[in-house]
């Protein structure tokens, strides 16, 4: 036995610096204590950290952080001691108990290829006290979700958990087409309001198509599958950055953002990707007065695409004075529509 | 994971140098003697030989007392700093997350045990030598390889909440020093 806590707080601090952030985090896991002291050396390295979050057929917790040549992950998950029962044979490592610095109970085992197992009576109330663990010992916000094919009610009551903790998360891959309730979808898109750049694909039926009124103000936005963004939605989607594919949008729906854009409408807007039936530029520029331009400066644009300099743009002008350029790029066999606003 | 630091081959340059040696007496009285670029490396050691003012020509003549390390840690202390005297300097510590690995020499140096360990560690930081500290902190934290938190708590002698928690209420029912 080495007596690390008869240690100077320095040397002690000092010895867990050399602790590989798995190991760190095991060690936060042994006693109130450990954990106060890894967290006070895990916080001082928080901006190597990213902590994401799995909402899929099990619900986990992911710590990935950098060392000095690379990426590297484990992650934490919640189970039902029911689960336990079942999968006992295939973890070698004993079981242990912990009450994750006072929230417990729960049993854990934790295992050489970086994942810690843990188990409670009920898999989603020890889900959240797991995700506060880790974001107490790490101080940080979750940075990235993913949410595909899972419970939609039981993942629902953690994402409402999660908002009312600080931070917003910064990416959200979420995949609803799972989800064939309408009203389960809409529980669910307002449990993701506060992610900062989401990635949608959800497969919405008729009645939500025509009766959902909501807002979709996000930094980014990006749908596929995107037949559901009919023209009253896309006025009610005022993103800093809006790329859509697989839309029915006609060149006239086009026509008519165009001209709400104009007359002071979207102040977020930035930029915008549509991918539109069939895209006719001079249909959609149709009623709006336009400068056609052949040399493209990106420079004076918030966002730019990498494309062809020889491309046609259209300078459109809003009744405030900012200007946007219009252009048309090719994606696959499609094409899609772009704008991009003046800085 | 990272590169073992190369150790410098100092016996030519040493001799060519002619350096200046210090005598340090050891808390059990033994003498050691240490060059001027070894010594540099214990900031305790470096603050004291300038604040006494020994100079090439009286350094031998004034043995350097240090009470609080026994001659066995002071010869583990010499043997280091004389191998690492002439190492390039550390960069600076960005807080960044590195995993290094301890050159065969210093593991081998440093392969007593723990009890040994921690009086090391002890000197160490009275002498203040960075990088002997950062070595041995890296033998400590060694031993957590694939380690559970249980096989943790013992090795490091954490004791369990609820034994944290009998000591704090065994401390409050004790009579203070009024009592």
């Amino acid at each position: 036995m080495f007596p690390l806590l008869l240690l100077d707080p320095i040397s002690c601090e000092n010895v867990l610096n050399q602790l590989n952030p798995y190991e760190l985090f095991k060690f936060s896991l042994c006693s109130k204590i450990s954990n106060r002291l890894a967290r006070n050396v895990a916080v001082k390295v928080n901006d190597f950290f990213s902590l994401d979050i799995h909402l899929d057929d099990s619900y986990s917790i992911g710590i990935q952080y950098e060392t000095d040549h690379v990426f590297e992950y484990f992650s934490c998950r919640s189970n039902t001691i029911h689960n336990m029962l079942e999968g006992s044979s295939i973890l070698s490592k004993p079981m242990e108990n912990g009450k994750l610095n006072g929230n417990g109970p729960s049993m854990f085992r934790t295992s050489d290829e970086k994942s810690v197992e843990t188990y409670w009576e009920d898999e989603v109330v020890g889900f959240k006290l797991l995700i506060e663990y880790v974001m107490n010992l790490y101080d940080k916000p979750i940075d990235i979700l993913y949410f595909q094919k899972t419970d939609s009610l039981k993942s629902t009551e953690i994402l409402k958990w999660i908002n009312t903790r600080k931070g917003s998360i910064r990416f959200g891959h979420v995949d609803l087409c799972h989800v064939n309730s309408d009203q389960t979808l809409s529980l669910i898109l307002d449990q993701i309001k506060n992610v900062n750049e989401l990635d949608l694909v959800m497969l919405p039926g008729s009645e939500f198509i025509k009766n959902d009124t909501r807002k979709y103000e996000f930094k980014e936005l990006t749908i596929t599958n995107g037949y559901w963004v009919t023209l009253p939605r896309l006025v009610n989607m005022n993103c800093n950055i809006l790329n859509v594919s697989g839309t029915e949008l006609t060149n006239s729906d086009v026509n008519s953002f165009l001209k709400m854009w104009i007359n002071g409408g979207f102040d977020k807007i930035k930029l915008m990707s549509l991918n539109v039936l069939e895209v006719d530029i001079l249909k959609i520029l149709e009623g709006i007065q336009y400068q056609e331009k052949n040399n493209y400066s990106g420079e004076s644009f918030s966002v730019s695409l990498d494309i062809n300099k020889n491309d046609i743009f259209y300078i459109i002008c809003r009744t405030d004075g900012l200007v946007a350029s219009i252009y048309v790029t090719k994606f696959g066999k499609h094409l899609v529509f772009n704008m991009e606003v003046e800085k | 994971m990272s590169v073992e630091p190369e150790v410098p081959i100092v016996q030519v340059e040493e001799v060519r140098e002619n350096p200046v040696l210090y005598k340090i007496i050891s808390s059990d009285n033994h003498v050691f003697t240490i060059s001027e670029h070894a010594v540099k490396l214990s900031k305790t050691l470096w603050d004291l030989i300038t604040n006494l003012g020994l100079t090439a020509e009286n350094a031998l003549d004034n043995p350097i007392p240090v009470e609080n390390v026994n001659g066995k840690n002071m010869e583990t202390i010499v043997q280091f700093c004389e191998r690492h005297k002439y190492d390039e300097e550390e960069p600076e510590y960005t807080n960044y997350i590195r995993e290094f690995v301890l050159p065969e020499w210093d593991r081998q140096l440093l392969s007593i045990d723990n009890e040994e360990l921690f009086q090391l560690i002890l000197a160490t930081n009275y002498l203040d030598i960075q990088k002997l500290m950062d070595y041995c902190c890296r033998v400590i934290g060694d031993m957590a390889k694939d380690k559970t938190p249980e096989e943790l708590r013992i090795i490091y002698g954490i004791p369990t909440d609820a034994e944290d928690d009998a000591l704090e209420r065994s401390a409050s029912d004790s009579p203070g020093p009024s009592g």
